[in-house]
């Protein structure tokens, strides 16, 4: 009876965290996909970039963080300049894959009352973080800052 | 556990957990065997208010959720320039209670 009691606490608990994910990456998406949108419309690529930067580390620094420029590099993808797009920053492809398949899938997932997209992010996230893993990414990652801020700097 | 190591835990680690939880750790821990108070010790818990000082200086490369173990959250954070800024913001707000929530999730992997 204990263990019943146990495994059903575990498993609404589970269901918790899976709802909390699914909102979040909700709001991130519908947050970048507004962001995006706004700045197709409204925005002119070569205006004055730090004065319109969402990026709160480069308006106290004055340095660009890792992913500064993905936002120019997600708009010239939807408009298919691939070489532009990686030399604004090539995160903008990670961003931009991510932005495609994630709303797909969590629709699906709700439609079919499965949980496939909460179960491969558990994993990945496992995957993460080991120490094999991880240290490359972050090494990618600093690579790219480090190129950002050769790019960036003014 | 006997009732005076599971006072001088409670009352070293209270900071670590929201408040309404620490009857029932109370409870947990005092049914807990001897076996597992080594265990106890090994467990690293965040102090919220750390967390918190990070998430304001460095919450934009989602150092903080890291510190946590929000792993995918973090490199999430991190690749969206601190979610656009804003999540950077609502982190400052919402960071110290996940701590205390995954701190709690640590030490309840004692018990099960």
């Amino acid at each position: 009876m204990k263990r019943t009691l146990q495994s059903s606490c575990a498993s609404s608990i589970d269901d918790m965290k899976r709802n909390k994910l699914y909102t979040s990456f909700g709001f991130l998406l519908i947050a970048g996909y507004t962001w995006l949108l706004w700045n197709l419309k409204y925005s002119d690529m070569q205006e004055n970039v730090t004065a319109h930067t969402i990026c709160l580390f480069r308006r106290f620094t004055g340095i660009p963080c890792p992913s500064c420029g993905s936002t120019h590099a997600l708009m010239a993808l939807s408009q298919g300049r691939f070489t532009d797009a990686i030399n604004y920053n090539p995160i903008g492809f990670v961003i931009g894959i991510a932005m495609l398949i994630i709303p797909i899938w969590i629709i699906a997932d709700l439609l079919m009352k499965k949980e496939s997209f909460y179960i491969v992010y558990r994993r990945l996230e496992q995957l993460l973080r080991k120490r094999w893993v991880a240290i490359p990414v972050i090494l990618l990652i600093a690579c790219n800052w480090i190129w950002n801020i050769y790019k960036f700097r003014y | 556990m006997d009732a005076q190591k599971v006072e001088m835990f409670l009352m070293a680690n209270s900071k670590y957990f929201e408040a309404h939880q620490l009857p029932y750790i109370h409870e947990q821990l005092s049914k807990m065997d001897e076996s597992r108070s080594l265990m106890l010790q090994t467990i690293e818990f965040r102090d919220p208010v750390t967390v918190l000082i990070v998430s304001i200086l460095v919450g934009q490369f989602g150092v903080d959720r890291f510190l946590i173990g929000d792993t995918g959250l973090g490199f999430a954070k991190l690749f969206t320039c601190g979610g656009l800024g804003i999540w950077t913001i609502v982190d400052w707000f919402l960071i110290m209670g996940r701590t205390r929530e995954t701190n709690f999730a640590k030490l309840m992997r004692l018990f099960y």
